[in-house]
């Protein structure tokens, strides 16, 4: 009896754990549809007015675009600034590597709230006015530390000699950095661009903090939240999440797919069956 | 360009890293078609040599003349070698195809040239098929294999080699020693390759340059390293060696006399190597190789005969590890043929023929 219990437990609580995830988006996805301007159970009527009032609907459209543009602002930053420390990273080792590492990932550390408002004083300070600029700042400052770990993560992985055989075969550094550096960490950073902009798309206490007039898609459902629910933000919360799904599904996919070979860099085959 | 030229030539070569002197004042010169193997331990120096050579690391002084050019100040994307290295370390964003003609496509080679040149390469490794994957999806010893096309694609003055089959079984191992040697006969290229597997420095070499500690300890071929080692390190690190200490009581013209756990035997005078010579009073080593050993009795004339004790036997198929122990407490390890002796203890006459012996001359205040 108590080996049946134990083998059936995990199983059992690994799947309330899948349910508990996944029920509220079930209903929330459900809500959409329900012909009325309440969001309750049971749902006697069904319609898609919900969604075609969404679309319709031009203060989301515009933070949709707000946040699209505060995304790819920051993402832009993020790599910008996350790449080159990744390569400093890389060549130090042991405790300066760790307090290099330890200094940059600090941001995610650091309460989010804290962060916002001392970012809002740093930019009023600096006379840059709160809005997308000001957002896309704080977004960068939070998804650094992403983008210089999940590319030195990959960096680690790439063995030396896959430079030095380059350059060894002809090549200048300049070459070896945009034929073999940059096509290897390729992957890493895909990766690293789409969890910037899902880490921006999806903020709220800094876009809260340092936006201005023109609302963010988070801080525009909030907004709309205090005059209650209505099935209009379910449905376009389920919109908003089956783009995510899709390309997080896909970038994940394309991750996969290119890092495969990359395990060849290191002592990986042994013997003719590795890979078969 | 003439033979005359050697290939590679490292002149006074040192290389430390903080205190530890990875390279002590290395001279080398490599002859042109020539496979030569740096063989040692971990740590004796040879990777560092082969990546001096390779131009990946500068040395503290010295030279390093490629193909009669000195290369010393050059980058390693300028010089005539190609480096084929333990891991392969093929691109693998790649294909088979643009990994081996990455080199031609770095020198500048037209395209029709480069897949003509990738073409030859692939045949020469036998592996013509593959060229449109990715390395990520071959075998091993593929692997390999490609790694060495791309190597010699850009047709350099020499290859390194660094430990390149050391990430393979054994198997396999045996089968691209073959197949490399082969190739370099083939193409008539100039092979250095390192490795601190003894056995692949033996099969393969035309001269092995046995290193420890930063030095080459000796430059020869493979039997005459492994017949007459000039250091005891050489002796231990190439083969099994048993070694005997003696002291010379005499010389008289081709013969030496000595004394050996108080006995008395009489070598050729050219049995010490290393061009070393030694006079009365000299402390010596004695080498003899297990092989040489013939278990009594019935010594042949002039034959070095060796009181002993049988201790152990290790069965090994088609012969047999006989551990025994002199008169002074000196153990031995012979190879005999199975059955010749009888299983546990016992004493035992070995014979050795004296021109089988190798006579080390012992430094003075140095093992």
């Amino acid at each position: 009896m108590m080996r049946l219990l134990g083998r059936i437990a995990l199983p059992v609580y690994f799947w309330l754990f899948v349910a508990w995830l996944f029920v509220p988006l079930f209903v929330m996805a459900a809500m959409g549809f329900r012909d009325s301007n309440f969001v309750a159970f049971p749902i006697q009527s069904w319609t898609t007015d919900w969604y075609r009032s969404v679309i319709e609907d031009r203060e989301i459209m515009a933070s949709l675009w707000v946040s699209l543009q505060v995304a790819v602002l920051s993402t832009v930053m993020g790599l910008g600034i996350g790449t080159p420390m990744a390569f400093m990273v890389a060549r130090f080792d042991g405790v300066w590597r760790a307090v290099l590492i330890a200094i940059i990932v600090m941001p995610a550390f650091i309460p989010i709230v804290v962060s916002a408002i001392a970012l809002r004083m740093f930019i009023g300070n600096f006379g840059i006015d709160t809005g997308i600029l000001a957002i896309a700042f704080g977004h960068a400052v939070s998804s650094v530390p992403f983008v210089v770990v999940m590319l030195l993560t990959r960096l680690n992985s790439m063995s030396a000699n896959l430079a030095d055989a380059a350059r060894d075969l002809g090549a200048d550094e300049f070459i070896v950095f945009f034929r073999v550096v940059l096509p290897y960490l390729a992957p890493a950073l895909f990766g690293a661009l789409m969890f910037c902009m899902l880490l921006s798309f999806e903020d709220f206490t800094r876009s809260f903090f340092l936006g201005s007039f023109d609302p963010t898609f988070p801080v525009l459902l909030f907004a709309r939240l205090r005059f209650g629910f209505d099935p209009g933000l379910a449905a376009i919360s389920t919109l908003v999440l089956l783009v995510t799904i899709v390309l997080g599904l896909y970038a994940e996919r394309f991750t996969r797919k290119r890092a495969a070979p990359g395990h060849q860099g290191r002592l990986a085959a042994r013997g003719d069956d590795t890979n078969a | 360009m003439p033979d005359s030229t050697p290939a590679i030539e490292v002149r006074d070569i040192v290389k430390s890293f903080g205190e530890f002197r990875a390279i002590d004042n290395v001279s080398l010169t490599i002859e042109s078609g020539v496979f030569i193997t740096l063989l040692g331990p971990s740590g004796c120096g040879k990777s560092t040599l082969l990546r001096t050579i390779a131009g990946f690391l500068t040395p503290d002084s010295g030279a390093v003349i490629v193909g009669g050019r000195d290369v010393t100040a050059l980058p390693p994307h300028i010089r005539p070698v190609n480096m084929v290295f333990q891991d392969y370390a093929l691109f693998p964003h790649m294909s088979v195809r643009r990994n081996v003609g990455f080199g031609c496509e770095m020198k500048g080679m037209t395209k029709s040239d480069i897949e003509a040149r990738v073409d030859a390469m692939l045949e020469l490794i036998r592996l013509p098929d593959v060229g449109d994957r990715e390395p990520g999806a071959l075998s091993g010893g593929q692997r390999q294999r490609v790694a060495l096309a791309r190597a010699l694609a850009p047709d350099p003055v020499s290859l390194l080699l660094d430990e390149p089959l050391g990430a393979l079984d054994l198997k396999l191992r045996l089968e691209l020693q073959h197949e490399l040697k082969s190739i370099q006969r083939t193409t008539g290229k100039t092979f250095v390759f390192v490795t601190h597997d003894q056995d692949e420095a033996m099969s393969m070499s035309d001269l092995v340059a046995v290193m420890k500690d930063g030095r080459i300890e000796q430059l020869d071929t493979p039997r005459a390293i492994y017949a007459r080692p000039a250091t005891a390190f050489v002796a231990g690190f190439v083969g099994a060696a048993n070694m005997l200490s003696g002291r010379v009581v005499g010389t008289d013209g081709a013969a030496l006399r000595l004394e050996v756990e108080g006995l008395h035997w009489s070598v050729p005078a050219d049995a010490v190597t290393g061009g070393r010579t030694v006079a009365t009073g000299d402390a010596v080593t004695l080498v003899i190789r297990p092989e040489d050993v013939i278990v009594g009795p019935a010594p042949g004339r002039g034959e070095l005969v060796l009181p002993a004790r049988a201790r152990t036997q290790t069965f090994l198929g088609g012969r047999v590890h006989l551990r025994c122990e002199t008169a002074a407490g000196t153990a031995l390890t012979l190879e005999v043929r199975p059955g010749s002796v009888p299983e546990g203890d016992g004493a035992i006459d070995l014979h050795v023929a004296p021109d089988a012996v190798a006579i080390l001359a012992n430094d003075k205040g140095h093992s």
